[in-house]
């Protein structure tokens, strides 16, 4: 069972980035049935179009290869730039996808949900008591 | 009483999410897609959706072509086109001539009681006893 987290008084927020919609949907409800507040955008200019907007978000959670210009190592490196402070996991079915620099987190694909889940409370738990 | 779920086909996030985050604070479960092409997808996949709500000016398929489709595929779904007929008029100009022109009018509330009166007429004609 997934346990419900609220690390601080206002639900985290999480920025989804997944071209595959069945999958963005299932992960969706299972982040917001622990309580995650969840933006599901398609693609990595979507994603970035969000986050210039100004709207709170804690994590991105992107799948690399996404349609468009600007894939999911491309918004990382973007956010590393623009926001060093929000934390970024990639995801990708290619089992050597990054290279060495890439210093966030990374989940191989296929991920079970609930392990999804857990991985990206587990790094936001990180990151609170590491700002702590 | 069983949670109705909205399915949302819209392109553009920033009036998709806090429309989709809108109806979940009033109690409906929300899918959300980004055009038709997910939508039918979704819709394929999930016998649960109650209601479809498309923007009539999608960019890459009119929500007039998704809504034919759920017709003749999903026809106990309820649809709701939001757009203003001006806007399609002038994309139906747009591709002749003149360069883009979009806008779209999403009225939460109105949506949530358009939505609303939907089920319960739909409620009422699946159960006609309970009158």
């Amino acid at each position: 069972m997934i346990p419900q987290v609220r690390m601080q008084s206002w639900p985290l927020r999480i920025l989804l980035v997944e071209d595959e919609v069945l999958t963005r949907i299932a992960l969706a409800e299972e982040l917001r049935d622990a309580g995650v507040d969840v933006i599901e955008a398609v693609n990595g200019e979507e994603a970035w179009s969000y986050l210039r907007a100004g709207e709170r978000v804690d994590l991105v959670f992107s799948d690399i290869n996404v349609p468009g210009s600007m894939n999911g190592i491309e918004l990382a490196r973007r956010i590393r730039q623009h926001y060093p402070g929000l934390d970024v996991i990639l995801t990708s079915g290619n089992p050597k996808p990054l290279s060495e620099t890439w210093l966030g987190q990374f989940l191989p694909k296929p991920y079970a949900f609930a392990e999804a889940v857990s991985f990206i409370l587990d790094t936001l738990a990180r990151h609170r008591r590491a700002a702590m | 009483m069983e949670t109705a779920t909205v399915l949302i086909v819209e392109a553009d996030l920033l009036v998709r999410h806090p429309l989709a985050d809108y109806l979940r604070e009033c109690g409906y479960r929300v899918v959300e897609t980004a055009n038709g092409t997910e939508a039918r997808e979704a819709l394929v996949e999930d016998r649960a959706i109650d209601v479809v709500l498309a923007n009539v000016n999608a960019p890459e398929e009119s929500g007039f072509l998704l809504a034919a489709w759920i017709r003749r595929h999903r026809p106990e779904i309820e649809c709701i086109l939001v757009g203003t007929v001006a806007t399609a008029c002038a994309k139906a100009a747009d591709i002749c001539e003149d360069g883009p022109a979009r806008s779209s009018s999403y009225d939460h509330r109105l949506l949530h009681e358009r939505i609303r009166r939907l089920l319960a007429a739909r409620n009422r004609a699946q159960h006609p006893d309970e009158e």
